[in-house]
């Protein structure tokens, strides 16, 4: 059943693809024309748009649901979604939310009311909310594997977000304002990945108070970018689950004041729109490296005694401030925990980008950090020979224990292939603080050509290559030119 | 006289010879005929174990006996060995710090002080004053070149105070671990670089550079070209013509919309060189006016072929043919499918393919382009070359991905573009790894004349001044 729909959904997508609708764009129309047909399966009333009849001159009222939208055919099809979207990007709560902004790129009637039928088809409420949410995730995932540039940038691998939520365990049951949040939420795979594990542990069965709350009030996520935060609004509410996901920049805006039990997420990687240090007063380290600002921006919304995972790029181990703000970190949190992935992990949403999760938990100092090296002597993720799977990071889950912070005991030898290694902090702090130091394990894995990264992200490499080149040319020049009284500082 | 200028040193600095702030001394090779001398015991140090700043192993060991019996001075541990005798001397001094007791053997000389630091600001010392040292103490003997230890000896060396020797020693590791460290980030930009190239051409040839330009585009499919030559060739060739051979496109890479399969004598003509005469390397042949591309020239090319070592002359041209200008040459010997365009017209011989490109069907550029990427992939492509040639029959059933003719002349106006960046990027790059090397050495003379430290005032600052 759950390939039917995918599969339904998708084909359509090639007959738009001639008319210049491309993948991402697709998807987003099928969330807008979903929530429709759902909204019209449960009856839920939608507002309506004034207009003026063309005969006669009349005032008349439209009304923007689904019944209304079918009947409608050819330009004046097109002419109405448009007002549609319109009207409905103007209403409260999560109607607005999800339309606000949206356009409608469905310009040739024909293609646009076959699209119709294909989603009409089906009973879409009836399905299973497993089934309608795996084929809105796969819809996710095509579009940010086929996407150029752009798509992948939302997308974290699902079967590293769940190792990630299983090892973490983000229970609401925890507190009473319990609150889980992902400051880069992206297309919300974190968030649903949590609500998901949450179901599995306890069968789905809360009390009233408990299930509203759950479902109302303990999701939280920030996104910058209207199009992924629309897409996420989207897919919580396939799973029933109404989120709270604002629109902004996690980063350069000041923080509002919810604080949060619980923080899953992964920043986006690169260097884009991050041209100057943010003007924040709770950031310790003036940086204008995006990540290390998420990182630092995780530790201010953080409760004391909260926990996060969080995934960072190799260049956040090593980089030039990087030292400075794991001081703040392991002063403030405890890093209990770094998972470093096998390499092409992202593949093929970005390529060539290495990746690590960090586990830390606020509140008390770090005395120890764990690392599991998951990447030497792992031949490298490929999207067709050799994809993701489960197995990748069931030994590391197995090392990092039961307990959420990290605290279960843990013994080196609990890896047989000798990839779990315990590091005090005064040896971390000998590598000023730079975790990418601890590599144990010779690689003898090789890039082959066959799996040659796309050249954007070569280039993305070089440009890294070259910024640690620069950064180390620019230490010479302090040890150089010293302080300002001329002296060697 | 070699070393610092006195009227030029910082207060507080002193000047000496050297060879009256340490104590030197020399070895020798104890006698390889017996045997007790050459078994595990003290390091024996040569001039070819002067690898690196600090020596932590020998290739050969003495006993304590040989050291007894034959009065080889053991050198402590820290003490400065440096390679007086040597083919080596030519371009540069080796010195190195021994990290254990050591002897050393004719070759080489030995510094020590037991004053602090004093053994690591000669190390340093002796590498910045390389070039200096070398041109003015070296005697050029019969066989190697060789520096005269009482020069050496008498050599003036700069000597600032401890605290500012600790501070400036400090200051040179630092910075020489940042040097090693952009040195190598650079490399791996150099070789990062070649694999853009390298992705630049596979994203090409499979559609993915021009994915965007496409959708503003919107090409006309490369089909209905390809079929109108073949109807073409049809009528022209009549009973000779021959069906061509069509790639299954079901085992093939998937490409974009528009484009289509096709195999290379569909796109033009294509056929072996000509060399009719036997002896092929007939001197009779060549020296001529008409020049003649060898296999070697096809593979050195980079993709446009620019020059040859050889031509052939009237006799030569009369048994083979010559080929046009933007002719796409193939090898299909000794290496796997080389490839590059023909700048100018020339022949070449049956171990170079040819293909004259229809141009309604075919940019000659881009299908070189093709034919490089699947270069390495010709085992995906061709299922036959599991030998290590390839021969015109292979070559003619290799599956090409040929994209609208329009979207060819694109690809090939980017690939060029983007290889151009990369070059100079490359050339940049290359250039800042010699100013970082050259900067090693301009860092070292520096701090032999402690120019980039202010000097402190008086004893107080001094103190202060202590790292």
């Amino acid at each position: 059943m759950r390939v039917d729909v995918v599969q339904k959904l998708w084909n359509f997508c090639h007959t738009l693809r001639h008319e210049g609708v491309n993948y991402g764009d697709y998807v987003e129309q099928v969330t807008l024309l979903l929530f429709l047909k759902m909204a019209d399966e449960r009856g839920i009333s939608l507002p309506s748009y004034m207009t003026v009849e063309e005969h006669t001159g009349k005032p008349i009222e439209v009304a923007c649901d689904w019944q209304t939208l079918t009947k409608f055919s050819g330009s004046e099809l097109v002419e109405h979604y448009d007002k549609v979207l319109g009207e409905l990007g103007k209403q409260q709560a999560i109607l607005g939310q999800i339309f606000a902004g949206s356009q409608n790129r469905l310009r040739k009637p024909a293609s646009f009311k076959q699209f119709l039928r294909v989603i009409d088809e089906t009973e879409w409420t009836s399905l299973d909310v497993d089934v309608k949410a795996a084929a809105f995730e796969g819809l996710l995932e095509k579009a940010a594997a086929e996407g150029k540039k752009g798509a992948g940038q939302f997308f974290t691998p699902r079967l590293l977000i769940r190792a990630m939520v299983r090892c973490i365990k983000p229970d609401p049951r925890g507190g009473r304002e319990f609150a889980i949040g992902d400051p880069a939420v992206g297309t919300g795979g974190f968030l649903v990945a949590a609500y998901e594990w949450l179901l599995d542990e306890t069968g789905g069965a809360f009390e009233r108070d408990l299930a509203r709350r759950i479902r109302t009030s303990t999701y939280y996520g920030t996104e910058i970018d209207e199009k992924p935060r629309r897409l996420a609004l989207m897919n919580l509410y396939l799973h029933q689950v109404e989120p709270l996901i604002e629109n902004g920049d996690s980063i350069y805006e000041a923080p509002g004041s919810q604080r949060f039990d619980v923080i899953l997420t992964n920043p986006p990687f690169g260097t884009r729109g991050a041209n100057q240090a943010p003007d924040r007063d709770d950031f310790a380290v003036q940086t204008s490296n995006k990540q290390l600002n998420f990182l630092q921006h995780v530790l201010t919304v953080l409760k004391p005694g909260g926990r996060a995972a969080v995934v960072v790029p190799d260049n956040v181990l090593f980089a030039q401030q990087a030292g400075d703000i794991f001081k703040v970190l392991t002063e403030d949190c405890d890093l209990h925990t770094v998972l470093r992935c096998p390499r092409g992990t992202f593949s093929p949403y970005t390529e060539g980008t290495n990746t690590n999760v960090i586990f830390f938990t606020k509140g008390r100092p770090t005395v120890h950090t764990w690392i599991y090296d998951a990447r030497g002597n792992v031949p490298k993720i490929t999207k067709k020979s050799r994809p993701l799977a489960a197995k990748h990071f069931e030994a590391f889950e197995k090392c990092y224990g039961d307990e959420p912070n990290g605290q279960s005991k843990r013994s080196e030898s609990d890896s047989a292939e000798g990839r779990w290694r315990r590091f005090t902090i005064e040896e971390i702090q000998e590598k000023q603080y730079k975790l990418d130091a601890f590599k144990w394990i010779r690689d003898e894995e090789l890039d082959d050509d066959e799996d040659l990264p796309a050249p954007e992200s070569l280039i993305a490499q070089a440009i890294e290559e070259l910024q640690l080149a620069l950064d180390d040319l620019a230490d010479i020049e302090r040890l150089l030119v010293g302080d300002v009284n001329g002296r060697l500082s | 006289m070699t070393g610092a200028s006195d009227a030029t040193l910082p207060p507080r600095w002193t000047s000496a010879p050297i060879g009256t702030l340490f104590d030197s001394w020399g070895g020798h090779t104890p006698s390889k005929g017996i045997r007790r001398y050459w078994a595990p015991g003290v390091p024996w140090v040569s001039s070819k174990d002067i690898k690196s700043d600090r020596l932590i192993s020998t290739a050969h060991q003495v006993t304590a006996e040989a050291v007894h019996e034959t009065g080889l001075k053991v050198c402590p541990k820290g003490a400065v060995l440096v390679v007086v005798r040597s083919g080596v001397l030519a371009h540069s001094l080796p010195v190195a710090i021994a990290d254990m007791p050591v002897v050393i053997n004719q070759d080489l000389k030995a510094f020590f002080s037991n004053q602090p630091l004093m053994n690591e600001w000669l190390a340093v010392f002796l590498r910045s004053s390389a070039r200096r040292l070398l041109s003015t103490t070296r005697r050029d003997g019969t066989t190697v070149q060789s520096i005269q230890h009482p020069l050496l000896k008498a050599t003036m060396i700069p000597v600032p105070p401890l605290d500012v020797r600790r501070k400036l020693l400090g200051l040179l590791r630092d910075a020489g671990e940042k040097q090693s460290s952009a040195a190598s980030h650079l490399a791996a930009t150099r070789l990062i670089l070649e694999r853009f190239r390298k992705a630049v051409l596979v994203a090409a040839c499979t559609g993915r550079l021009t994915a965007d330009w496409r959708e503003h585009a919107h090409p006309a499919p490369a089909g209905p070209a390809l079929q109108r030559r073949r109807e073409s060739e049809r009528a022209r060739l009549g009973t000779k013509y021959r069906e061509p051979f069509v790639p299954d496109a079901a085992k093939l890479p998937g490409i974009p919309e528009g484009w289509t399969w096709a195999t290379l004598p569909e796109l033009g003509e294509l056929g072996r060189g000509k060399s009719k005469h036997r002896p092929r390397n007939d001197p009779r042949l060549y020296g001529g006016n008409y020049p003649f591309i060898q296999t070697g020239d096809v593979a050195r090319s980079g993709g446009r072929i620019t020059d040859h070592t050889q031509t052939y002359n009237e006799a030569g041209v009369l048994q083979s043919r010559v080929w046009p200008e933007r002719t796409v040459c193939i090898t299909i010997a000794a290496n796997i499918a080389d490839s590059g365009l023909l700048t100018y017209p020339a022949c070449f011989p049956d171990s170079v393919v040819g293909l004259i490109a229809d141009e309604q069907v075919a940019l000659p550029e881009y299908v070189e382009l093709f034919v490089r990427t699947a270069r390495s992939n010709l085992a995906a492509l061709a299922p036959a070359t599991a030998q290590a040639n390839i021969n015109l029959a292979i070559l003619a059933e290799v599956a090409v991905a040929i994209p609208p003719i329009e979207e060819q002349r694109e690809i090939v106006r980017l690939v060029g573009e983007l290889f151009k960046a990369a070059d100079m990027l490359v050339t940049q790059v290359d250039g800042a790894a010699r100013r970082v090397d050259r900067s090693r050495q301009a860092l070292l003379v520096k701090a032999l004349r402690g120019e980039f430290l202010a000097v402190p005032e008086d004893a107080e600052d001094a103190e202060d001044a202590r790292a």
